[in-house]
């Protein structure tokens, strides 16, 4: 984990005098700044060390001015958030004059010089100032890329990959706040509240205090504390449909309705009904959970494996016209043909009829 | 001194004395007592469930000089100063009229004092997803990194409407409704505080009105309290307004009676006390939604206790299906009445109609009449199809996973007669077949795609189609699609032909029953069935079968090592 790397860093008090961060887990690069700033606060509590710059609209001259100024009483720390200059294709940005659009032809040689200075910057840094890039993309085969990594360190934060590393990263959350949690509860929180590791960190922090003196953090607690995410809900839903236990269904539909906006709400039930649908017809030709992923478009893995499973409870025949009855109703709630709520309710009683039947 | 509002004078004042939310008493308070509250706060939920109160509660806490393990002593100058509003440091910010980025900056360069007097800031930003896109964003900054000693408590209805970055920076709590018990305790307690007489019936009816709102409640408590000791639930239906609810009873009864002349003479009586026919079937509408939430999923209505007794009858005799298909004669008389000149034949109609077609079928269909806009309106194809759903198969009706009928005598005697001509001639104008039902209706033509005609024998037109596709089959007994095939057969040929799906082993066990030089099953089969299937087939054991359809089918040859 990047955020360990750093710690270490900090601890070692060896930090790069460039570092770049980039990757989609914005919560935890958040995070790892805190750390950043706090440990360049502790040696200047001013703060005056600490300059950021953003993205748009950066002048690179300024960036590497600042960096090459020295700090009166400790070390500088400048930051530039969401560096531009990794969002362009490898062939516009490295200055293939052929490709370039004539349009762009300014901007980008504008860019091209910023990116001239910043290699020539990691050539030679200022020992005393640590240089932060932080971007949501890289590309590995641009100079810049490699300039950056022979001159500092090169981190990504990204999010856990697979099922087992999210339930791993939760348990060392856990552990980190002196608690436990098994795989299987830590599973449940998952699904109940999202794969988003901040959602997932101010959740942690509510069933910690929630349970007080006690150990190990338990299943009900999560129900009693944590915010289902709507897909949990709506799953909840579809689970009660098809299990036929309309009370259970209507309840959640009620749930789902009173936070999202109806059609919206409709729209989520079509798309489930439609995976499943996908899915089912597809475990019946034998084929695999990477196909039908291919084919749903789906790309997270546990929700592929999650719609393959639930599939198997309905037959392809229901689901069909689970589907016509949607579109009956949707005709009907884009007609204002009466109360949306009621509409979804009779929709949602006569699909718990059939699942019933 | 002016008169408080109930709900302002009973508002808590500390954790112990809130009302539900349990979840989110152990938390604060724990993280009272081991110090660590969180620098921002998220509190949603429905409108009167505590949100602002425990956000008041918390403040007073966190700034209280004579804290009593977690709760404020309401004593001490900050807390009476927080209680008055006084308080310098617990800003209580309206975002709904401070949305803009101006106000946050504003906000954000003032965040930065220190406190004045208490040893916490509070910011208390009320409806905050009312706030403008890029002032959340501005928010978020302070969140990412809030100076010491400041504590945000956003609270909002509508939670779903605030960015993801933000709320994985705040901990987020959800209120929930208060059980109607809990409010009707409360309201007793805030009663036999103030010494007033109020029955315990009227006190349900309020809670059960209020909906999980506590504030509703004790606004409905405030307004009753204005008459005469005693007060019964009478004064409360006056209150709310709930006289319509005994009256839908009323119609409700007529409906199930199936008394023409009483439901008329209901509405008669209903206009003449000056009420709206639309009011009328609305109300009637929700009333019969109430029983269909309880027949469907056992909700307690939210009625007052007789009316629910008697809805609960209602409802159990009249059943689900009689319930569906009532609200769906509302639904689209409600969308009539919208623009009909005279609203109240519109509504005897729909009265009428409820009744007819309880015992007698659609009115439309067998009358062969139809209302204003209700030949083509969506609303009308949709209540046939509710009523399509709800029938109960018929015994023709082929199964939609199970084995397929077997094929009766009737189709062996047709078989026999088969027409050979016919037959090539229809494969001759297949194609032109399938392009007319394309512009009829493509859904239809996607599925007609994987059939192929096999035979014509008498009136019956055998449309075969491979084993896995038993899906597409029942396609076609679905009237809405095969009606559509037929008469676009009728147009091409010029003879009317009844369509009759098989699968093909279906199709092969049929013509294996009488033998005929006509039929070719071993062409059919060799057209739609490949070596693979041909082997399934031959597979009786339903282990296998089990197996193929949980792991897929693969042809493999197993040889024996020498």
């Amino acid at each position: 984990m990047s955020l360990e790397i750093i710690k270490k860093d900090l601890a070692s008090n060896q930090i790069p005098p460039v570092y770049l961060w980039y990757g989609e887990d914005r919560y935890s690069i958040a995070e790892a700044l805190k750390l950043l700033k706090d440990y360049i606060r502790a040696e200047d509590p001013s703060g005056s060390g600490i300059e950021v710059f953003s993205g748009e609209g950066l002048v690179a001259a300024k960036v590497i001015e600042a960096a090459y100024t020295s700090s009166f009483f400790a070390r500088r720390l400048v930051i530039v958030d969401d560096l531009p200059y990794f969002k362009k294709d490898k062939a516009q940005a490295d200055g293939n004059e052929e490709e370039e659009p004539e349009a762009d032809s300014a901007s980008t040689g504008k860019e091209n010089e910023d990116v001239e200075a910043f290699l020539a910057y990691c050539e030679n840094p200022n020992p005393a100032t640590c240089l932060l890039l932080i971007s949501e993309k890289v590309n590995k085969g641009r100079k810049l890329y490699k300039a950056i990594a022979k001159a500092g360190k090169v981190l990504q934060f990204s999010y856990p990959d697979t099922h087992s590393e999210w339930i791993k990263w939760i348990q060392k959350e856990v552990e980190s706040r002196g608690k436990k949690v098994n795989s299987r509860t830590a599973s449940f929180l998952l699904e109940w509240a999202g794969h988003h590791t901040g959602i997932l960190n101010r959740e942690l922090d509510k069933l910690v205090l929630y349970i007080g003196a006690r150990q190990e953090i338990r299943q009900e607690d999560i129900e009693a504390v944590c915010v289902p995410l709507i897909e949990t809900t709506i799953f909840t839903m579809l689970d009660a449909i098809a299990a036929g236990k309309t009370g259970v269904a209507l309840q959640k539909l009620k749930e789902v309705l009173s936070q999202e906006y109806h059609l919206k709400v409709y729209a989520m039930i079509v798309r489930q009904i439609r995976l499943l649908l996908a899915a089912s017809i597809l475990r019946r030709r034998g084929e695999t959970v990477e196909e039908f992923m291919k084919v749903a478009g789906i790309k997270k893995i546990f929700e592929g494996n999650k719609i393959y499973r639930q599939a198997a409870h309905f037959a392809p025949q229901n689901l069909a016209e689970a589907l016509e009855d949607c579109l009956e109703t949707e005709i009907a709630l884009k007609n204002s043909g009466g109360n949306p709520h009621l509409l979804l309710e009779m929709m949602v009683i006569r699909f718990c009829q059939k699942s019933s039947l | 001194m002016a008169y408080l509002a109930l709900y302002r004078e009973w508002r808590p004042k500390t954790f112990r004395e809130m009302v539900g939310q349990d979840h989110v008493r152990t938390i604060l308070v724990n993280a009272l007592r081991q110090n660590k509250v969180a620098h921002a706060y998220l509190f949603s939920g429905p409108r009167g469930t505590g949100k602002t109160t425990t956000a008041k509660i918390l403040a007073k806490a966190l700034n209280c000089e004579a804290r009593e393990d977690a709760e404020p002593c309401n004593k001490c100058a900050s807390c009476r100063e927080i209680d008055q509003g006084l308080a310098l440091d617990v800003l209580e910010i309206d975002a709904a009229s401070n949305r803009g980025i101006d106000e946050i900056r504003n906000l954000r360069d003032r965040v930065k004092l220190a406190p004045s007097g208490g040893k916490y800031k509070v910011y208390i930003i009320d409806e905050v997803h009312m706030l403008t896109p890029e002032a959340f964003n501005a928010l978020l900054k302070t969140l990412e990194e809030p100076p010491a000693n400041v504590v945000f408590i956003l609270a909002t209805t509508e939670a779903h409407k605030v960015p993801l970055t933000i709320l994985s920076r705040v901990q987020r709590f959800e209120f929930h409704r208060i059980s109607a018990p809990d409010i009707a305790l409360r309201l007793k307690e805030v009663c036999l505080a103030l010494g007033r007489e109020v029955e315990e019936k009227a006190l349900q009816v309020i809670a059960l009105k209020a909906e999980g709102g506590l504030r509703d409640a004790l606004s409905v408590l405030d307004q009753c309290l204005l008459q005469e000791d005693p007060i019964r639930a009478e004064h409360v239906y006056q209150i709310i307004g709930m006289v319509g609810e005994s009256y839908s009873a009323d119609l409700t009864d007529a409906l199930l009676e199936e008394d023409y002349g009483l439901a008329l003479a209901k509405l008669e009586e209903g206009v003449a006390l000056g009420r709206d026919p639309r009011q009328i079937i609305k109300d009637l509408q929700d009333y019969l939604r109430q029983g269909l939430l309880y027949t469907a999923g056992g909700q307690k209505p939210l009625l007052s206790p007789e009316i629910s007794s008697r809805l609960i009858a209602q409802s159990e005799r009249a059943g689900l299906k009689k319930l569906l298909s009532w609200i769906n004669i509302l639904l689209k008389g409600e969308n009539e009445l919208r623009f009909a000149a005279n609203a109240r034949l519109a509504a005897e109609m729909i009265l009428i109609q409820a009744i007819y077609e309880q015992d007698k079928g659609p009115l439309l269909d067998q009358a062969g009449i139809s209302l204003p806009g209700q030949t083509f309106s969506p609303k009308a194809r949709e209540g046939k199809a509710h009523l399509l759903a709800e029938r109960k198969p018929k015994p023709s009706d082929v199964k939609p996973d199970g084995p397929p009928a077997k094929p009766g005598v009737k189709r062996e005697e047709a078989l026999k007669s088969s027409d050979s001509d016919l037959t090539s001639l229809l494969k001759a104008k297949w194609p032109e077949i399938l392009e007319g039902v394309k512009k009829g209706k493509k859904s239809t033509h996607a599925f007609l795609l994987e059939g192929t005609p096999a035979q014509v024998a008498g009136e019956l037109l055998y449309l075969v189609f491979k084993d896995q596709y038993s899906f597409h089959r029942d396609k076609f007994t679905q009237p809405e699609n095969k009606d559509i095939v037929e008469k676009v057969i009728e147009r091409c040929l010029g003879k009317k032909l009844k369509l009759t799906p098989l699968l093909n082993k279906e199709f092969k066990e049929l013509a294996a029953n009488f033998n005929s030089g006509d039929v070719e099953p071993e062409k059919a089969s060799a057209e739609n069935g490949d070596l693979l299937n041909t082997k399934l087939r031959e597979c009786e054991d339903s282990c296998v079968q089990q197996a193929v359809e949980l792991f897929g089918a693969e042809l493999v040859e197993v040889k024996e090592e020498t």
